[in-house]
């Protein structure tokens, strides 16, 4: 052993003290005057002997502790051989394994590169190196291998269309820091392809973990990426000529691409399209499937994307979604109205929207306010009233038991209206608003007000408010508005530019009544040419049927809808299955009416067991095709935003001579300390009786 | 009761200046706190009625009175007494110590000596007095009259405690003495050779005297409860021991414990009424012990 200050030695000996103040004190007693000393000296003989050892115990701890207490300040150190002295090292290995990193160039893919520089940096570690390696993607962790073993693990990963996650990894290596002995010298390593996406992954850690040494090793393409994918795909609507399919397609890398977008439905192709993409840009596709060509009988069709030519990356050249196949669906429109022109435009507008969709077909029928009656209404979903004259008024009950019954009425308020039929359809609860009195003078809609929460309920497709709101309602310049008083359960969907109401809702029975604030003139009058004036119609009409599809990224959880036997069985407790993109049983989870898989780590199809089968396309995570290279300083600012390299203050060694080192150890004297202090109360203590 | 019972307290009692006043106080006290009618009157000659209570022995009942009145009462007796009771008070130099300022085992003794004379000669009792240390100091043989009280009350009073304790031969002194059957009460610490208070008691015993030994002790000698490092200086024989009392207290007290059994069970066997008292302790333990031993003689 040997001492940093040796001088501090000296205050050992202070341990004298208690010896020498032990010698030459005279302690003083107490007289008093007793009776029992026989008892006493009896007692005395007995209790020296203990006496005696516990005095002695306490002598030398506490004689300890102030000699422990001088070394302490002497800065101890054990000589160590330069064998013995080594620092051990402990390498935190995470290798990227996304799906990016299946990039091929030169037909070596980046994982194989990855796979490489691990090996060498496994191969330049010092010999006595523990490795801890995780695989990013799929979260697999070889711990406590030494360099054969993690050779060896390194060999038997492979890449998994999964996003790149370092939580984990941080969070292991935060642990092995805490924990870690002091002699300990940690290396993080992180190989990668760095990817946007992982770049991102990189900067949401929180506060970085600090090692000693971080190893950013870049396994990138050498040359430029030659890589387009499919980045989203499913179905836009529904129409006359049959399903629409709307996919993107973008091109990674600095060359513009020209490829073919098939759709492929039981590996026969329905639909195709030349697709040119322009460097780093990304091109919407539209692909028609013909009604015909969808199979019939199947509730759920599975539908393949499929890019045609090959480039690096092969897997997003693939999208997979299941089309859910809607059924016809009919609805019959009366519109009254007092005059032909009144009626004309909404008649237009809706026989445009009916043309316009495949599943569905809108019987229109006009009717003057007089024909209004249970028999004209009979069978009809949505009644369009164009005005409020004298004769609606009449009809309030007709019309409040057709909306009590599940029709849905539309109020277009006209410049005029009349007083008492207003007051009649307000009393019946019909009307969302009572108007007071006609503004006017130039109002505008407000363009981004529609109150999408206020909409639930009503079947008012937010997709057609989004496609109002693109068409520029605030463009509409209406001639005049009515000031409103609203009831207390209606609600305003969506306002004019100046605060007031445009359009109320109110739900009366199972219907809904809705009031639109301006004439039919006013605003289909303004809108009849272009294709607002259908979709504005297509807000009063409720949902339409239109095909949906069903796609999820891989490690998403993916569900389907449940069928009754499938119910059934989870409610029995029995399990229910579902297969995977490799054709693997899995048990799948059931609850509130779907059947959920987690954990999906390949491309392809979910689908289910139980009949009907009900598929799910699963695809590579979002940007995980993105192969953009980012500059350097970007990189290594996104590593040190969650690894930190920060030599931490080992015990210091010296160099002694003839090969011999020191490591100092005063934690240990200090412990020790501590430890004599505890113990010698306990012994002064326990021992007193 | 609370409020009589306080004359019980030594520590009451010490703030008394007559023995005399003592003696009544600690008696009525006694009687005023205990319950009315176990240890009342021993004699057979009637002296009066009172209403009956219940505890009271049914073979005091007069049956004829109830049979009159439809009331139950007790008859009362006037005291006789044939009894003859020697009071030894230890008078040595260990039994001044009193620990903490508290009252001296003399102290304490020469009360219970007062209250016991107050209460015998109420009762029609005689009663002797021998106070000692190496040796017999003042002596006083038993009378059963009243006027009596006064001159032991005095000699009570200004007894002090002087000289080593030899409770052998005092006792084999107090048993040469003895003119006829009595009773025996010995108020002493006991700090004494063992075997030669053994063979005191024994000679009293073979003389047909009924005793009672009261164990005189102050709570400090039982409990060593002395704090930091002591020099005991010993009353008697002026020999110094130090210590430090808390390394031995479990010992010393063991002993203690060990010498009180050991009194207890020979006593035991020689037919000896031994009771231990603590003088911190009320007189009331050494007075029922007393009217028990009394009662068991009648």
């Amino acid at each position: 052993m040997n001492f940093a200050q040796i001088i501090f030695l000296l205050g050992a000996a202070a341990v004298a003290g208690p010896i020498v103040a032990h010698l030459i004190a005279r302690p003083r007693y107490r007289k008093v005057p007793f009776t029992m000393l026989q008892f006493l000296e009896a007692g005395q003989r007995e209790a020296q002997a203990r006496t005696r050892l516990r005095n002695l115990l306490i002598l030398l701890l506490r004689c300890a502790i102030i000699a422990l207490v001088a070394v302490l300040f002497a800065g101890p150190q054990i000589t160590r051989t330069a064998e013995a002295a080594k620092v051990r090292h402990a390498y935190y290995l995470g290798i990227d394994n996304s799906g990016s990193m299946g990039y091929s160039e030169g037909g070596t893919s980046l994982w194989e590169t990855a796979a490489a520089k691990a090996h060498e940096a496994i191969k330049e570690a010092p010999a006595d190196a523990v490795f801890n390696i995780n695989a990013l993607a799929s979260g697999e962790w070889g711990r406590g291998l030494r360099k054969g073993a993690a050779d060896l693990w390194v060999a038997s990963v492979g890449t998994v269309p999964l996003a790149a996650r370092t939580a984990e990894f941080v969070a292991e290596m935060r642990s092995a820091e805490m924990h870690k002995s002091p002699d300990t010298q940690v290396t993080a390593a992180i190989i990668s392809d760095f990817t946007p996406a992982f770049l991102d992954d990189l900067r949401a850690t929180d506060a970085p973990v600090k090692v000693d040494e971080v190893k950013v090793v870049r396994a990138q393409p050498e040359g430029p990426v030659r890589n387009a994918g499919i980045t989203r795909g499913a179905v836009t609507g529904g129409t006359s000529t049959g399903v629409e399919l709307g996919a993107g397609v973008r091109s990674y890398g600095s060359e513009g691409v020209t490829r073919t977008l098939t759709a492929r439905i039981h590996d026969a192709t329905v639909a195709s399209a030349n697709v040119e993409v322009t460097p780093f840009a990304e091109r919407a596709v539209t692909l028609e499937v013909a009604p015909t060509a969808m199979p019939a009988g199947e509730t759920c069709v599975p539908v393949e994307l499929v890019l045609s030519g090959g480039d690096g990356l092969a897997t997003d050249d693939h999208f997979y979604l299941a089309i859910w196949q809607a059924q016809r669906q009919e609805r019959t429109v009366k519109i009254a109205g007092s005059t032909q022109r009144e009626r004309f435009l909404l008649k237009t507008a809706i026989e445009a929207l009916s043309a316009a969709s495949w599943f569905e077909t809108t019987h229109v029928a006009e009717l003057s306010y007089a024909d209004i009656s249970p028999e004209t209404l009979k069978g009809a979903n949505v009644l369009f009233l164009a005005g409020e004259p004298a004769a609606v008024g009449d009809k309030a009950d007709v019309i409040e038991a057709f909306v009590k019954e599940g029709g849905r009425a539309v109020f277009f308020l006209s410049t005029e209206v009349d007083a008492g039929a207003i007051e009649k359809l307000w009393s019946g609860g019909l009307l969302a608003a009572k108007p007071r009195q006609f503004k006017a003078g130039e109002a505008r809609i407000e363009g981004a007000s529609f109150a999408a929460a206020t909409a639930r309920g009503t079947s008012v497709d937010e997709e057609t408010v989004r496609a109002l709101q693109n068409y520029g309602m605030d463009r509409i310049l209406l001639t005049g508005y009515h000031e409103c008083e609203t009831a207390g359960d209606s609600a305003v969907l969506w306002r004019l530019k100046n605060e007031s109401g445009f359009l109320y809702v109110r739900r009366l029975g199972n219907g809904v009544s809705f009031l639109v604030n301006t004439s039919a003139d006013d605003t289909l009058g303004d809108l009849t040419k272009s294709p607002a004036a259908p979709a504005f119609c297509r807000l009063f009409l409720g949902r339409a049927a239109a095909p949906e599809s069903r796609s999820f990224h891989c490690g998403e959880r993916v569900t389907l809808a449940a069928v009754e036997e499938e119910m059934q069985a989870a409610r029995a407790g029995e399990s229910v299955w579902a297969l995977d993109p490799s054709g693997k049983s899995v048990e799948a989870a059931t609850s509130d009416g779907t059947v959920s898989l987690t954990g999906v780590r390949q491309t392809g199809w979910v689908k289910t067991v139980a009949k009907p089968v009900r598929y799910a396309g699963v695809n590579l995570p979002e940007g995980e095709a993105d192969m953009t290279k980012g500059p350097d300083q970007e990189i290594a600012a996104a590593v040190a935003k969650t690894i930190l390299a920060a030599p931490h203050e080992v015990e210091q060694i010296t160099q002694a001579p003839g090969g011999k080192e020191y490591q100092s150890i005063w934690r240990l004297v200090a412990w020790l300390v501590a430890a004599l202090i505890v113990l010698e109360a306990f012994v002064a203590n326990r021992t007193q009786r | 009761m609370q409020a009589t019972r306080k004359y019980l307290d030594p520590a009451v009692l010490s703030k008394l200046a007559n023995m005399d006043l003592v003696a009544r106080c600690a008696v009525e006290g006694f009687f005023s706190g205990l319950h009315p009618s176990p240890f009342h009157g021993f004699s057979v000659e009637y002296s009066d009625h009172r209403a009956y209570q219940p505890g009271d022995e049914l073979k005091f009942l007069d049956w004829k009175a109830f049979g009159r009145s439809d009331k139950l009462y007790i008859k009362q007796f006037l005291q006789e007494t044939n009894v003859s009771v020697y009071i030894l008070l230890d008078s040595s130099r260990s039994m001044t110590f009193g620990g903490d300022g508290s009252v001296s085992k003399l102290d304490y003794g020469s009360f219970l000596s007062a209250a016991l004379s107050y209460l015998m000669l109420g009762q029609g009792d005689a009663v002797g007095l021998v106070t000692f240390a190496e040796k017999i100091t003042a002596q006083m043989p038993p009378s059963a009259r009243r006027t009596y009280l006064s001159p032991i009350l005095a000699t009570l009073q200004n007894n002090k405690g002087l000289g080593r304790t030899d409770l052998a031969s005092v006792l084999h002194s107090v048993a040469e003495i003895m003119k006829r059957r009595g009773l025996v009460i010995l108020i002493s610490d006991l700090l004494d050779d063992v075997g030669g208070l053994f063979n005191g008691l024994a000679h009293l015993r073979y003389l047909n005297q009924d005793v009672i030994v009261f164990h005189t002790l102050d709570r400090l000698e039982m409990s060593l409860d002395f704090e930091g490092l002591v020099e005991f200086h010993d009353m008697e024989s002026g020999r110094v021991f130090r210590t430090f009392p808390q390394s031995v207290r479990d010992s010393y007290q063991a002993k203690v414990s060990a010498f009180i059994d050991e009194l207890q069970k020979t006593t035991g066997r020689g037919k000896i009424d031994y009771c231990l008292l603590d003088t911190s302790q009320p007189l009331d333990k050494g007075l029922i012990s007393y009217l028990a031993k009394r009662k068991a003689m009648m």
